[in-house]
């Protein structure tokens, strides 16, 4: 039995629009599409080969389908865009993109490709797509690529003065 | 909107779908064999597909009460990748009758492309 955490050495078998089939010596392997990669939206049948090799990341079991569930991407985190973010001064005013307006959040894009989420505000009704905001981060999960922001004044200003960088400044 | 009463379901579409067809007519059970379409309760989780597939997002609305029947008879079945309860479903085809029927009864669906 696989050990949760641990890094397994696994080959493609298969290569889905949604995930990645491996196998490894413990059993067979799936790394959903999310767990690929951080930033490549390229479909995974052009950036995954038949027969390639990757260390994954074990993150559970499927007890049901009796699958090791990975991620790939984790074992990346110089191209972590979360993790950029983390490293931010707390207080640095970053500008979101507006992807989707739903309910009682606004989902947004950061220059370095990360989403967040952003509570509606009282005035959010003229809110539309593309939109930009100002925004300070709330909180980040950097492994799960979770990331929760809240606007600020067109005209604020961080106590330290920083700003995020624009992404060709900026190596992700 | 969604009212208090409703479970919302998130779906990324893969690229070449009738997204925006499948939120008013329903899921076709002959376009998703095997396990059949996957829905979750976690706008992220979705969206975390959507920035792979880049083909929008799908927002379907269902009353509370109906969708704890549609996981009683085994029309929603927990979808074991995703590892906290009432995460993830799929619908496999042979239930996806009684889904799109389910689906009609809440506030309007959507797609956001």
């Amino acid at each position: 039995m696989v050990d949760v955490g641990t890094i397994i050495r696994a080959k493609v078998t298969r290569v889905e629009p949604y995930g990645v089939y491996l196998e490894h010596a413990q059993g067979p392997v799936i790394v959903l599409v999310p767990e690929v990669s951080w930033a490549d939206a390229r479909p995974l049948r052009e950036r995954i080969q038949l027969e390639t090799e990757h260390d994954v990341l074990v993150l559970r079991y499927n007890y049901r389908d009796k699958i090791i569930v990975g991620s790939i991407r984790r074992l990346d985190q110089e191209h972590n865009p979360y993790r950029q973010l983390a490293l931010l001064e707390p207080g640095t005013v970053v500008t979101g993109r507006v992807v989707h307006l739903a309910n009682d959040t606004v989902t947004v894009e950061l220059p370095n490709g990360a989403w967040g989420h952003v509570p509606k505000k009282h005035d959010s009704d003229g809110l539309k797509r593309d939109d930009e905001l100002k925004l300070t981060i709330s909180s980040v999960e950097v492994d799960e690529g979770r990331l929760y922001l809240q606007q600020v004044g067109p005209d604020a200003r961080p106590a330290n003065g920083s700003t995020m960088r624009h992404p060709a400044a900026t190596k992700v | 909107m969604a009212s208090a009463d409703e479970v919302i379901l998130w779906k990324a579409p893969q690229p070449g779908r009738d997204s925006a067809r499948e939120v008013i007519e329903g899921f076709d059970p002959q376009k998703y064999p095997g396990n059949g379409p996957y829905f979750t309760t976690v706008r992220e989780i979705a969206e975390d597909y959507e920035k792979h597939y880049q083909a929008g997002l799908q927002v379907i609305r269902i009353p509370r009460a109906v969708f704890r029947d549609l996981i009683r008879n085994g029309i929603l079945v927990l979808d074991p990748l995703y590892p906290d309860d009432n995460e993830s479903y799929h619908v496999p085809p042979g239930g996806l009758p009684l889904f799109n029927e389910a689906m009609q009864q809440g506030t309007p669906n959507e797609f956001q492309s």
